[in-house]
């Protein structure tokens, strides 16, 4: 399979700290990629100096084996559409006016509401179930539903990427299967994504990236990354891996080691 | 409201605006210490504007100089004023994400007001004129936005109570450099050009100042229509903007010079005038709607009605005195400023 993000050695420090420390990593064209770890290891930091909001200190990251340095906003927004954590949003915009400034990479300065693209963003509302809700302002929507529309605008990028920061934050359990399961669905999609639940990771991802204190811990297969002694030693808890009727594993949580 | 005009309405709308801007200038004339008839205000544009006498000269030939040569280019440069304001407004509630962001209340005004006079009791270059008062203007406003968002931005995002704090330092440092440049000049009337630079006035707005006004308000509104898109972008905060494709550092850039040359132009003329540009934005958003490709136009047109409306009130008060103009918009900003704080989105609480 051929890549379609990589790093090379990238590293983000902020006053002489390193918060990530030579990340290599290689995502495969198509695949659905998790990025494991406990809270403060790195994983917001890395997707965010891939993405660029944070400036990389050293090191490279490639799209497609194309150096992203080289490119500029707009044709790294055309390849690679980006759900961030950020949601602080106080500006009511309507659900279809949100839609449109996802497509800013493909509107022309000058050409105002196309057509073409209120027609693309109506098929990615559509797609996550949320078309009756263009006209609604945005502001006034549940969590479930901003995080729907949010991904819908992701998808009406047509990026063949897509970085997800924490997507099931917040979100009650319905809802973070229904957010997976859109993501799941969505073919011919590359998926990063930072994910929280390791038995979401175990059921959605093809693989995962473990992270732990700005480096990456192991990567690979999630049922072979996600042991009983990963968990220990990242998350400080006991558990059992268990077996599901359909072959699947699940993690059960037996309780914390961590001590005040 | 008025955000289900779409399309080919909502041009219909700015029209209609358009055409109360109109009139409310007419009256605008109209109003002061010698009545004029409106219909004859109309004829006497008229043929100054076309240059013949299209209408017979019924009135006396004072009233022609009243309302041609005085009244005319106030009203102008009041509705270039106010629409010029309400842009800057706008695009720095953009940058900063935060509603309460205006050249007053960022300090840019009185950043503006100290660069002219500065100029002023310098002695400007004779060849050009007002443009070195504006220039020192805009300096100004340069030197004041910089020191602003440099401290309320250090950390990347624009805290609101950081940015309106710094905002009210840096307001107050440069009207305190401003008035010790006042009375340091020889000068003897220091009381009334500090009140100018102070608290804003049009009542010495002229001829000149209209091009530049007109001219001014022109580049920024084609400016910031050219970049409405990011805009809209950047009030959804940096990090979506910077991931859809905004060049952000670039915009930013630009509407730092385009505030400051705008404020400066428009500070050169009228004094500082406050809350104008966090009053105009704030109803037309609610109006309008917050895509910026609507509410430029309809903020520059409300924005224009505002300020004529202030200005004719400021004069119709106290008559036959007049009262300076930022009073008048003070008085009905401060308020709003007030309750737009108390508002639970933009609580000083929230992080």
């Amino acid at each position: 399979m051929s890549s379609m993000l990589s790093t090379m050695d990238l590293s983000f420090s902020v006053d002489q700290e390193e918060l990530i420390h030579r990340i290599t990593l290689d995502i495969p064209e198509g695949s659905f990629v998790g990025l494991i770890g406990p809270n403060g290891c790195g994983k917001s930091t890395l997707l965010k100096t891939i993405y660029r909001v944070n400036k990389a200190s050293e090191g490279t990251v490639y799209i497609k084996n194309e150096e992203m340095s080289s490119m500029s906003n707009r044709e790294i927004a055309k390849k690679m559409a980006v759900v961030t954590q950020e949601n602080d949003i106080s500006f009511d915009f309507s659900v279809m006016e949100m839609m449109m400034i996802g497509r800013y990479a493909h509107r022309s300065t000058f050409a105002n509401r196309d057509k073409g693209d209120e027609e693309i963003c109506r098929e990615a509302l559509a797609s996550v179930g949320m078309l009756e809700f263009q006209e609604r302002s945005f502001l006034s929507l549940s969590g479930g539903e901003k995080q729907r529309v949010l991904i819908a605008s992701a998808f009406a990028r047509k990026s063949e990427l897509i970085i997800l920061d924490e997507p099931t934050n917040h979100l009650d359990i319905g809802y973070q299967f229904l957010i997976l399961d859109i993501m799941k669905k969505h073919e011919g999609t590359t998926i990063f994504t930072s994910v929280h639940d390791m038995n979401m990771a175990l059921r959605y991802c093809d693989y995962v990236i473990a992270m732990n204190k700005g480096e990456i811990a192991a990567v690979g297969d999630p049922h072979e990354v996600i042991t009983e002694k990963l968990m220990h030693d990242l998350f400080k808890v006991r558990t059992k891996i268990q077996m599901n009727e359909d072959g699947k594993r699940y993690i059960q949580y037996l309780g914390g080691i961590l001590q005040v | 409201m008025l955000k289900r005009f779409k399309g080919t309405s909502f041009l219909v709308l700015c029209a209609g605006m358009f055409l109360i801007l109109i009139s409310v200038m007419i009256l605008g004339i109209n109003v002061g210490a010698v009545n004029l008839r409106p219909d004859w205000i109309f004829q006497i544009i008229v043929n100054h504007v076309v240059g013949k006498e299209i209408f017979p000269a019924v009135w006396e030939p004072y009233m022609d100089g009243i309302v041609w040569g005085m009244r005319f280019p106030k009203v102008i440069v009041a509705a270039c004023v106010g629409g010029g304001l309400s842009l800057v407004g706008i695009m720095m509630q953009a940058m900063t994400k935060n509603s309460l962001a205006d050249p007053y209340i960022l300090g840019i005004s009185s950043g503006a007001s100290t660069g002219a006079t500065a100029v002023i009791l310098m002695g400007s270059i004779p060849l050009i004129g007002n443009a070195t008062v504006q220039m020192g203007a805009f300096l100004g406003a340069m030197v004041s936005a910089l020191i602003v968002f440099v401290l309320a931005g250090s950390s990347g995002r624009f805290h609101p109570t950081t940015l309106v704090l710094s905002g009210t330092a840096v307001s107050a440092i440069f009207s305190a450099f401003t008035n010790v440049l006042i009375f340091m000049s020889p000068e003897k009337q220091k009381l009334s050009s500090a009140l100018f630079w102070m608290t804003g006035s049009f009542a010495g707005a002229e001829w000149e100042d209209v091009i530049p006004a007109i001219i001014s308000l022109l580049i920024i509104f084609m400016l910031t229509m050219m970049i409405h898109n990011s805009l809209d972008s950047l009030l959804l905060g940096e990090e979506i903007a910077i991931t859809v494709g905004v060049n952000v550092k670039v915009i930013k850039i630009i509407i730092i010079v385009a505030s400051s040359l705008v404020t400066g132009v428009m500070v050169s003329m009228s004094g500082v005038i406050g809350f104008v540009g966090l009053v105009i934005p704030h109803i037309s958003r609610t109006l309008a709607g917050t895509v910026h490709r609507r509410l430029i136009p309809f903020a520059v047109l409300l924005g224009g009605i505002f300020m004529v409306l202030a200005d004719m009130f400021a004069r119709v008060v106290v008559a036959p005195s007049e009262l300076p103009i930022g009073v008048v918009t003070a008085l009905l900003g401060a308020p709003f400023f007030l309750f737009l704080l108390r508002k639970s989105r933009y609580s000083f609480s929230r992080r």
